[in-house]
């Protein structure tokens, strides 16, 4: 029995994965690509969710879903151009100072346009329930999450490796100057790459937002563990954080089965145990202009 | 569990590999909130009751996700008269119903006036003194509180609230019903905080 129990805590952290996923991938793709470690990733998130809760009275749970990301991936076009874009040259404590203040003005935006008290939302009544497959349990509103992920993951993955776009956007990575001296200015690719990972964090927020508590803090919440997952993954690294998520999902699970208490000590003993062994992280590419 | 949950799916199969008769929750403030959103998501069945809690992060899950059974210092059905007043005055002015906080606030902040105008001081070490004496005060429940010498707590009446049936709810406050006071009218207030010896009278 015991064996079988642990099987479900490793099937759960498949689940649990995309959930980390959803909030790490955005976080994951403008540090990859713009450099910028961005601690107002989960403010984003916050917006989305809130954006998620606004628009389900008005237009409905799912174009909710929809147009909330997009909403979001709007405010981050105009912060990237206005804000990132000034940072990307510039010494990285600078845009770790820039995102710090973006993060607490958004958390205390919310707080005096919305309250300190969590709004309430619940999943649709069309996705709630449970999916059994013989004794194990999965919620069917966790399963469209991983449905969303994977479908979230293999867009981000077609937009950065198979079109002519995403050639440009690496290029960049590896050498901006290069890429400048061929004529093409990265400007737009840059501020489509900030839509895309902030419009990301508004995703996880409205996807996550039925299933957590929507208050200001919430961004805060899960901050420290999309960047617990894109370290694992490795810095600039597409299929690590992907690696990682799960990683983290299964870890923490099995943890959690043998010894509660642990549960979120492990992500970070896993992590410790990670830059130990593989400084750069489980896939990390060597990056010039990072050296 | 540890605090700063975001994600309670793990523990919520723990406690499903484990058939317990009781779900028994001491988490506090926004976890509480995340952990009934979860629990009813894994659509568990385990009667629920807890240990902290506030009305705000049961208002705050959302329709069809509060479930259990959960004390409170105060809550807006509590039906003394000042109560009343106090909810109604609060509802007109803020346009919803008073949590459990907003009690605590107006309240410490009346025990305090109510002891310098008794002893016609602020002096701080007056007032404590003052406060030792088991001076009575109205913090608009049934019966009056005081603040026990020897460790300072404050003794009063508690309160249960169980989560009502989603299709009674009359609106997103309409949530609980009550339960009745703890202690009962007819018990000594002191029986639900241990004596100065630390042992538990209750059974």
């Amino acid at each position: 029995m015991q064996f079988v129990f642990i099987l479900e805590q490793v099937l759960n952290g498949l689940l649990v994965g995309a959930y980390y996923l959803l909030i790490a991938l955005g976080l994951s793709l403008i540090f990859a690509l713009g450099g910028i470690v961005n601690l107002a990733h989960g403010g984003f998130y916050a917006i989305g969710a809130y954006l998620a809760v606004i628009l389900a009275n008005r237009i409905g749970f799912a174009s909710a879903f929809v147009v909330s990301p997009i909403l979001v991936g709007c405010l981050g076009i105009a912060i990237e151009r206005l804000l990132f874009r000034r940072f990307y040259r510039a010494d990285p404590l600078l845009s770790l100072l820039l995102t710090f203040g973006l993060a607490m003005v958004i958390e205390q935006g919310l707080r005096i346009v919305f309250g300190a008290s969590p709004l309430p939302f619940s999943i649709p009544t069309e996705l709630r329930g449970q999916v059994f497959v013989g004794d194990f349990i999965y919620p069917r509103y966790r399963l469209t999450i991983l449905a969303v992920a994977v479908a979230a993951v293999v867009m981000t993955w077609f937009i950065v490796y198979r079109t002519a776009f995403g050639r440009v956007v690496r290029a960049g990575v590896q050498n901006p100057e290069i890429v400048g001296s061929l004529g093409i200015s990265l400007a737009p690719y840059m501020t489509a790459i900030a839509a895309l990972g902030v419009g990301l964090a508004g995703l996880a927020g409205a996807l996550l937002a039925p299933i957590s508590g929507v208050h200001p803090a919430m961004g805060a919440e899960i901050l420290t563990a999309a960047f617990v997952v894109v370290v694992i993954g490795g810095l600039g690294s597409f299929w690590g954080v992907i690696a990682a998520a799960i990683l983290v999902g299964i870890v923490r699970g099995i943890t959690i089965y043998f010894n509660p208490s642990w549960g979120e000590a492990s992500m970070y003993l896993l992590m410790a145990l990670v830059l130990l062994l593989r400084p750069r992280g489980l896939f990390g590419e060597r990056i010039e202009k990072f050296e | 569990m540890p605090t700063d949950v975001t994600d309670f799916s793990p523990y919520l199969l723990k406690i499903r590999q484990s058939q317990p008769d009781l779900v028994v929750s001491n988490l506090a403030g926004n976890q509480i909130t995340n952990f009934v959103k979860q629990y009813s998501e894994y659509g568990l069945k385990y009667p629920v009751v807890g240990f902290a809690f506030d009305t705000v992060v049961a208002w705050g899950a959302g329709k069809g996700n509060f479930s259990g059974i959960w004390p409170l210092v105060w809550h807006h059905l509590v039906d003394t008269p000042s109560s009343k007043k106090y909810v109604a005055a609060f509802q007109q002015k803020y346009g919803k119903p008073p949590d459990n906080q907003s009690w605590g606030d107006y309240n410490s902040l009346k025990i305090v006036a109510q002891a310098m105008t008794d002893i016609k001081s602020a002096d701080p070490q007056k007032l404590a003194e003052h406060l030792r004496t088991g001076a009575k005060f109205d913090v608009m429940k049934a019966r009056e509180a005081y603040f026990r010498p020897y460790d300072n707590q404050m003794v009063m009446e508690m309160y249960a609230v169980r989560a009502k049936d989603p299709a009674s709810m009359k609106d997103q406050w309409d949530i609980y019903e009550a339960l009745g006071t703890v202690p009962g009218p007819n018990e000594d207030m002191e029986i639900i905080a241990p004596p100065k010896d630390g042992t538990c009278k209750m059974v």
